[in-house]
């Protein structure tokens, strides 16, 4: 379904900024596809060639069939419309309503207006925004904002969804429904890639044992520890040196299970900040509303002692 | 058929829809094109108002035989038939005491009341004689204005031949005038409608790129843009021809009379409904000239 082989992308004018770095890898249809790294790893470039946004300096992409270096530019159209994008702020229309930004993806296909307004409601009724069709994309929360991109991107039923961190503009619990929301779009049939470092979406990825590929300045690595937190002993042993003060250190606590901790928002364990901790209690997937943040005491120089 | 009409009214009310959502972006590209169209149409206006003085002229007066007050309708008419004999000659018209005062009242407008106290026959009758071919023709029948100079009854014989040529000058001059500022203003015109829907591209690069991501072709993006630029420049038009109806109704008159005050003959006409057809059409393809220029300039990628 999507295929790279040896694909290079560099920036700059001597080519000197090394995006991708002889990239190969395979994504079969239906799959739910991490794809994780520090920023600067890569991830949104790799993204971007597949929607064909950009061209490799060397290498082939297969997109659906397609070798994209020889599609020509007005097909590119054509390829889009069977790839949904959705990106970390969203890129929403805010003066339309919700479901004018969702048809403007079937607009652009010509398609009757009265079928695009059926799609269009029923792609939110998916997203769970059902009630809120005629709200102002501006006036909508966060979550709602990037619930209606999925929206965008899923009406038009393509065969593969590209979502650029999703979460990063989203709370814990919001990131929880997102991807509670992007695994229903998954079973449905779409193949999803998530670019993210986002270290919650990666242990939620673990949980529903999705395929997960580490980026790292360019290259495919083997997901590192601190990139694929599954482990609940790794979750503990990272909360544990620091100074819990009055809350006890997770692994203590009778009431959660350690292996529902969730980190939000952090590249790397080693750049952990305490408040960026959070505690769900089990079986979060159905009950998002019961995620109790966790409180620590922060030394004074603002780093957990 | 029904259809496509359907698919038309849904796309100008999503153009307006759209363009309402951004009121700033659309005042300044309709008021861009208002504002040139404005500017053109007073130009276009003053320009053909002189174009039609120097046509009343061209065809108008050549000679003027002032008639003595004891001649007698009858004595004027001989007289008026002896002209008209002549090949040159293309038309005698005669004038009465009574004509010529009217002709004087209505040429001074507003300011009539200078005529208060002038007896209506106060005014010689007179014969104005036009000739075939126009101006340049009066040099050749001098030995003619002798001989009329000497005509019992005929009291003065005045060939306007030396100011017309002058008046002829001076409206060509205006007439040049009125080209070069035409030319300037539809420059500027243009310079100002593709700044102001460069502006409002810009505004717009978000939506154009949301249009790219979804899959429209390029097509479907240029059509969108160029729709718009097309409503907003009939808009503009449209407003154009109202602030100009309201400035020709607000100094017309007074334009008017004060050319006929100088020049005897002329009027500010108002644009008849079909130059305001061809109006807002000139906007609506001004918003579309200027779009496709932005566009094509500016939003590659
Ligand atoms: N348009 C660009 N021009 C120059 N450098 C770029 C451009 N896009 C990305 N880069 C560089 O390429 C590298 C990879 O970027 P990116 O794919 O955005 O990483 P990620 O999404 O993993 O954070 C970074 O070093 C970034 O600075
Ligand atoms: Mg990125």
């Amino acid at each position: 379904m999507i295929a790279l082989e040896h694909v290079s992308r560099r920036y700059g004018r001597a080519g000197e900024i090394v995006a991708l770095d002889d990239v190969s890898l395979e994504i079969d249809e239906g799959e739910f596809v991490l794809l994780s790294g520090p920023s600067g790893a890569g991830k949104s470039t790799l993204l971007k060639l597949i929607f064909a946004a950009e061209r490799p300096e060397s290498g082939t992409i297969r997109v659906l069939g397609h070798d994209l270096a020889r599609l020509r530019g007005s097909s590119v159209p054509f390829l889009r419309r069977n790839i949904g994008v959705v990106f970390q702020n969203f890129r929403l229309l805010p003066g339309l309503s919700a479901l004018d930004n969702v048809a403007i993806a079937l607009e652009v296909r010509g398609l009757p207006r009265r079928v695009i307004r059926e799609r269009a409601a029923s792609a939110l009724g998916l997203v769970g925004l059902a009630r809120r069709l005629e709200a102002r994309a501006g006036w909508l929360s966060a979550g709602e904002q990037q619930r209606v991109a999925i929206a965008r991107a899923i009406a038009g039923e393509p065969a593969i969804l590209l979502a650029d961190e999703p979460t990063g503009n989203l709370d814990p619990r919001l990131t929880l429904d997102l991807l509670q929301i992007l695994f229903e779009v998954n079973r449905r049939g779409t193949t999803i890639i998530v670019a993210t470092h986002d270290l919650q979406v990666m242990a939620a990825g673990a949980r529903h044992g999705w395929r997960h590929l580490g980026l790292e300045t360019g290259r495919i690595v083997a997901p590192t520890r601190h990139q694929w937190l599954d482990d609940a002993e790794m979750v503990a042993a990272a909360v544990a040196p620091h100074d819990l003060g009055s809350v006890p250190p997770i692994a203590h606590d009778p009431s959660h299970s350690a292996d529902h901790a969730i980190f939000a928002d952090q590249p790397s364990l080693h750049d952990l900040m305490p408040e960026q901790l959070a505690l769900a209690p089990s079986g979060y997937d159905e009950s998002a509303a019961e995620i109790v943040p966790l409180h620590v005491v922060r030394s004074a120089n603002g780093r957990p002692s | 058929m029904i259809r496509t009409l359907r698919a038309g009214t849904y796309a100008v009310r999503r153009a307006i829809g759209g363009m309402a959502r951004r009121p700033l972006v659309l005042a300044l590209s309709v008021s861009a094109i208002g504002v040139a169209l404005l500017l053109g149409g007073v130009v276009f206006l003053g320009a053909r108002a002189v174009a039609n003085v120097s046509s009343s002229w061209g065809g108008g007066v050549h000679m003027v035989v002032y008639l003595g007050d004891d001649v007698n309708p009858e004595r004027a008419q001989a007289i008026a038939g002896a002209i008209e004999e002549l090949d040159a000659v293309e038309e005698v018209t005669y004038i009465s005491p009574a004509d010529a005062f009217a002709r004087l009242e209505q040429s001074l407008g507003g300011r009539r009341e200078l005529l208060e106290g002038v007896e209506h026959g106060a005014l010689p009758s007179s014969l104005e004689v036009s000739f075939a071919g126009g101006v340049r023709d009066v040099a050749g029948v001098s030995p003619f204005v002798d001989r009329l100079r000497k005509t019992p009854g005929v009291e003065d014989v005045e060939l306007v031949s030396d100011w017309v040529d002058r008046l002829v000058f001076l409206l060509r001059s205006l007439r040049a005038g009125a080209i070069g500022l035409a030319l300037l203003v539809s420059l500027a015109a243009i310079y100002l409608v593709s700044v102001t829907v460069r502006l409002a591209l810009h505004a717009r690069r978000d939506e154009i790129a949301i249009l790219r991501l979804v899959g429209a072709t390029e097509r479907y993006v240029k059509g969108h843009v160029l729709f718009d630029g097309l409503v907003q420049g009939a808009l503009g038009a449209g407003l154009a021809a109202g602030a100009l109806h309201l400035l020709h109704g607000w100094i017309g008159p007074d334009l008017s009379a004060t050319m006929s005050g100088i020049l005897g003959t002329g009027s500010f006409a108002f644009f008849v409904p079909r130059e305001i057809v061809a109006l807002v059409a000139l906007g609506a393809t001004l918003g579309v000239v200027g779009s496709w220029l932005a566009i094509e300039k500016h939003v590659d990628a």
